[in-house]
């Protein structure tokens, strides 16, 4: 059994009378520990894929699964607590809070999480040594290159040791060579920690790192090969 | 604290100094909104206790006893008789640090060679006056009456410029005596007084009680007994309801009655009960213009930040938590703007204030009230616990309005704006 399900999904925005279907009918499982990228064009449907799947927006029609908790039972709060506990989210951009320093940004997750100070400490430590910032560890983000807040934000979703990982277009913002340095580490930490990664993405290099890719055009998913 | 919570706070506390000048600007419309509110009950509370204290300076004292006709009908005949042993009587009464004094007012004509005066003629025990009303002061012009001076008579220093006179000139004081016949009697004017109201000054001339009792032919009589507590604060009413209800009852079956200041000054009493309605209303309209400024500033916080909050809420935040965010900001400026206000105010009031204030150009407007030229701003605690409680309790419903709106972006609407 898998560890997100989702079934015959779809997705429907209005904006006025025009009405534009991001998800048709999608189904699809993913185990736990993969490294899985899903793929298409501008409006094919993957961010929106993505953010159901984070419950962060919620489903016109079929339902998704994650832990075999159906979502559209979870009222707003629950949802909030399962990303808290469950979930690790990095963006394209704007990741971070920008008055918080990166250990400040990595600790707030901990601090929402209730965890207590000195495990806290520890945990900070420990992750920002293994993204390679503990340097870093005092910068606001505005004294970070975007590779490095990049990192943090990495960091950050994986210190709270979630299941799943969702990247929404993690490297759009960063040259080749540091987008691969990111990809690298969390392929690292997929393997260390067997936490699935899902991204979203039009980068061929996060589509070459990833063991699944799933094509998506026009709301429907087009292909689905496993490496 | 929870460690969350400080996080919290050192969040909010940096998010207010992201855009240094919006908040300067918002803390300076909340310190001068408190300040306004502070200091003008400041003045407003030192101008109702010069007020009263101007009043019960003016021949009125704390309690008064008469006869319950003379307040209808000031002649001789509602006069008080045996007046020495009332004094005895209420000498057992009142606390000792107490003075009671015996006076003899009546409605007379001042004449000179050349010019009459109504004027009220107040026969007093010039030396038991002394810290109990005006005319126990240090003088303008001349010396204080002597008790056995029979021929000498104060004048209030307008009248004496009025009529064109001088210290040491005679003038001749007319009044009826108890059986209705005119009464005169030449005295030597020994000394003018000045008082904070000019009207008094023109009205009232002031003579020996024993000359002015021989003059109507009334001995041993008054027409008030007032009695001046040693309090340290003139508003202690209960203290003084209480003894003149210990008098009346010990008056009982007399043809006198004791009353407390606030019977006699009843238009004063109710402004000080309305007092603290005024000022209430007050602080209300002022923070309604702040109010706005308040809102508006947080709002525009809010929506700058909008993906933040998004961020916030997509990692795991509840909504109440983006509520708790945004209060905490509004509290904090709030709590900056009521210290900021508070001690400038205390500054303002005790130290570039602190002489008091000269109104004199409104002089023969606010006198028509009571109200001392120079005002000196009383600062109460009770009117800054007031200002400060209205502008924190109303400062956070008013931000509730933001952090509400922020609880409405998605994390999805927010991230589109990416």
């Amino acid at each position: 059994m898998g560890i997100i399900r989702v079934e015959s999904v779809s997705k429907v925005y209005r904006q006025g009378k025009l009405s534009f279907r991001a998800l048709d009918k999608v189904s699809l499982e993913l185990d736990k520990g993969e490294f899985v990228a899903l793929a298409g064009p501008s409006g094919s449907g993957k961010t929106t894929l993505l953010n159901l799947i984070g419950s962060l927006d919620v489903p016109d029609e079929g339902e998704v699964f994650f832990d075999q908790k159906n979502l559209s039972d979870l009222n707003d709060s629950q949802r909030a607590d399962l990303r808290l506990h469950r979930i690790g989210f990095v963006f394209q951009a704007y990741n971070l809070i920008p008055v918080l320093s990166a250990a400040e940004n990595i600790d707030y997750l901990l601090l929402l999480q209730k965890v207590e100070k000195s495990q806290r400490i520890r945990k900070v430590d420990e992750i920002l040594e293994e993204v390679g910032l503990s340097d870093k560890a005092a910068n606001r983000p505005d004294e970070m290159s975007g590779g490095q807040q990049q990192r943090v934000a990495v960091a950050r979703a994986i210190v709270t040791d979630p299941h799943v990982v969702l990247a929404d277009e993690p490297t759009a913002n960063l040259d080749s060579a540091t987008g691969r340095k990111l990809l690298e580490m969390m392929k690292q930490m997929n393997r260390t920690k067997q936490v699935t990664f899902i991204f979203a993405t039009h980068d061929p290099m996060v589509m070459e790192f990833a063991d699944r890719l799933i094509s998506l055009k026009d709301g429907r998913i087009v292909s689905d090969t496993r490496k | 604290m929870r460690a969350g919570d400080w996080m919290s706070v050192q969040i909010c506390w940096r998010n207010l100094w992201r855009n240094p000048r919006r908040t300067l600007i918002i803390l300076t419309a909340i310190v001068v909104g408190i300040i306004s509110m502070i200091v003008l009950s400041a003045f407003g509370r030192g101008m109702m206790e010069g007020m009263v204290k101007n009043s019960i300076d003016n021949l009125v004292g704390h309690i008064k006893i008469q006869n319950p006709q003379y307040r209808i009908d000031p002649a001789i005949d509602n006069r008080i008789e045996g007046t020495k042993t009332i004094a005895a009587t209420l000498d057992e009464l009142i606390p000792k640090n107490s003075r009671l004094v015996t006076r003899l007012r009546l409605d007379g004509v001042l004449s000179t060679s050349r010019e009459h005066a109504g004027v009220m003629i107040v026969g007093i025990e010039s030396k038991a006056e002394k810290g109990v009303s005006f005319i126990g002061r240090p003088l303008f012009q001349g010396k204080q009456l002597d008790p056995e001076d029979t021929h000498g008579l104060l004048i209030g220093q307008g009248l004496l410029e009025r009529l064109g006179l001088e210290i040491g000139k005679k003038v001749v004081v007319l009044s009826q005596d108890v059986d209705g016949e005119g009464q005169s009697r030449a005295f030597r004017i020994r000394g003018s007084y000045r008082t904070e109201l000019r009207d008094t000054e023109k009205r009232y001339i002031f003579i020996n009680l024993g000359a002015f009792q021989e003059m109507v032919r009334a001995p041993d009589s008054a027409t008030e007994m007032a009695i001046t507590l040693g309090l340290d604060d003139t508003y202690q009413t209960d203290e003084i309801a209480t003894l003149v209800q210990k008098i009346n009852g010990r008056l009982e079956g007399e043809t006198l009655e004791a009353v407390g200041w606030r019977q006699m000054l009843p238009a004063i009493a109710a402004y000080i009960d309305m007092f603290d309605i005024y000022m209430l209303i007050w602080f209300v309209v002022v923070f309604i213009a702040m109010g706005f400024g308040l809102a508006n500033t947080v709002l525009m916080a809010v929506y700058e930040r909008m993906r933040e909050f998004g961020l916030q809420r997509a990692l795991g935040m509840r909504s109440s938590g983006i509520v708790k965010t945004v209060m905490i900001e509004v509290l904090l400026l709030l709590l900056i703007g009521m210290a900021a206000a508070d001690i400038l105010s205390f500054l303002l009031v005790e130290v570039v204030f602190k002489s008091g204030i000269d109104l004199g150009s409104f002089g023969a407007g606010i006198e028509m009230w009571g109200i001392s030229r120079v005002i000196h701003p009383v600062l109460d605690i009770g009117d800054i616990i007031m200002a400060n409680g209205v502008v924190a309790v109303l400062g956070l419903l008013v931000g509730l309005y933001p952090a509400l709106q922020a609880t409405k972006f998605t994390p999805i609407e927010t991230m589109r704006h990416l």
